[in-house]
């Protein structure tokens, strides 16, 4: 008798308990401000005590680092060291083809492109659980940075601006299941939809069939009516084409220009979606 | 109102553990889920009624950390914590083993069932061969951590020699 009144009154609690966190799904879902209020409270409360305990705790983290990843670590040196010096002589022929394209803009009259005003971050934490897709960096408000920037890091797109603090911010990586950007292919007039499918992995996307694309080709941003994105931040490069013949549409999956695995430094794009 | 305050400071202090070190100290990109843990423990130690609230609460500290919709971790934390109290409270003869086996089964089913709960409000392909190292790393450590966590509950449940589980 005792045993069936605690398992109701358990059971009573359980049922409360799961329609309130159903209720806070609900209001999320529909933007409710006050939550959005308390996400940001709360990282501007934790991040200084979280970044003083990896602090406390860093001497740890490198031992850790060093035992566990060390071949990895060194196969990346060797890699990007390569892909430094590669990166030079691109930076370099980049731009003087910059220098002479706003010469031909300003011979036609034609305002300039791609130069949106940026600041420079560092990324100070990588993802806090196993299924957020985010990384958080030391600006925010205080630096002019707000929800729905974009977020490039050198030669690609990162992610987006999804909270702000005062002097922090948290990133979506482009690879979030829930990320969706509309590109275009560079030097075609072929538009499509790329969407992040989870850390470690290839963005999908999609084109229309009649699209002229092959692997090897380079995504950049397009700027659509309501879209996030200014134009020309490159995404990535097309590793291979699929036609699925049940979908009129190709689908492409898509190698990321970012290495999001060495992100130190990102560049917040100062521009915002039009409301 | 001691027990309350003494949770809280348990919750605030895996939330924190969370964010500095746990989300640093990877294993194979895996991090430990120390907020699990602590849901997992308040069953185990407190039964499912006070397991239940402090899986709500530990939930909801990791809703607010990460960009997962708020009020998922809740749900699923609470169940868990909920789950582990009966599991607990039917055990008729505990061994030492007993906890650590009862934390990597739970660790296992919360983060399957947030995987679930996460398909359920539209956050897809999070079903894939990765899940099996999260699923296995966070067993691991919540098995390794289990004994630690439960001495830390009963203090804070103010109970160092008696198990609560409310159903025996």
């Amino acid at each position: 008798m005792a045993l069936s009144r605690r398992l109701g009154r358990s059971r009573f609690t359980l049922v409360l308990l799961i329609l309130t966190s159903l209720t806070l799904l609900t209001l999320d879902f529909r933007g409710f401000g006050p939550i959005d209020a308390a996400r940001s409270g709360a990282l501007s409360v934790f991040s200084p005590v979280g970044d003083a305990a990896a602090g406390l705790f860093r001497p740890v983290g490198n031992f850790w680092h060093g035992a566990f990843e060390y071949d990895d670590l060194k196969r990346q040196n060797d890699e990007l060291q390569v892909q430094n010096d590669e990166l030079n002589g691109r930076v370099t022929s980049g731009d003087v083809a910059k220098q002479t394209n706003q010469q031909l803009l300003a011979l036609l009259g034609l305002p300039p492109v791609g130069d949106q005003p940026t600041t420079t971050a560092r990324v100070v934490s990588g993802s806090i659980a196993n299924f957020d897709d985010t990384i958080e960096i030391d600006k925010g408000e205080s630096a002019g940075i707000k929800k729905g920037m974009p977020v490039r890091a050198g030669t690609g797109l990162v992610g987006t601006v999804v909270r702000v603090g005062g002097d922090r911010s948290v990133i979506k990586l482009i690879t979030d299941n829930s990320f969706q950007v509309a590109f275009t292919v560079v030097g075609r007039p072929d538009r499509g939809v790329a969407r992040g499918q989870g850390a470690d992995r290839q963005l999908s996307g999609t084109v229309e069939t009649t699209a002229d694309v092959r692997p090897g080709q380079i995504l950049v941003t397009t700027e659509v009516p309501g879209g996030l994105f200014p134009p020309d931040i490159s995404i990535g490069t097309i590793a291979s084409v699929s036609t699925d013949s049940g979908v009129l549409q190709k689908q492409l999956a898509i190698d990321l220009l970012a290495d999001l695995h060495n992100l130190t430094y990102v560049s917040v794009v100062l521009w915002q979606p039009a409301a | 109102m001691k027990v309350a305050l003494r949770v809280g400071f348990v919750v605030l202090t895996a939330m924190v553990l969370e964010r500095g070190v746990a989300s640093q100290l990877r294993i194979d990109g895996v991090a430990a889920d120390l907020l699990l843990l602590v849901a997992i423990s308040a069953g185990m130690v407190a039964g499912p009624d006070d397991g239940a609230v402090v899986g709500f609460v530990a939930g909801l500290a990791l809703d607010l950390l990460v960009q997962t919709p708020l009020g998922l971790g809740a749900l699923v934390y609470c169940v868990t914590g909920y789950l582990v109290g009966l599991a607990q409270g039917s055990v008729v003869r505990a061994s030492r083993l007993q906890p650590v086996l009862l934390a990597a089964a739970a660790s296992a089913f919360g983060i399957g069932l947030y995987v679930l709960a996460s398909l359920v409000v539209g956050r897809s392909g999070l079903i894939n061969r990765h899940l099996l190292v999260v699923i296995a790393v966070v067993a691991a450590v919540n098995a390794l951590l289990i004994p630690l966590a439960n001495r830390v509950m009963r203090w804070a449940f103010d109970d160092p020699s008696h198990n609560r589980a409310a159903v025996r």
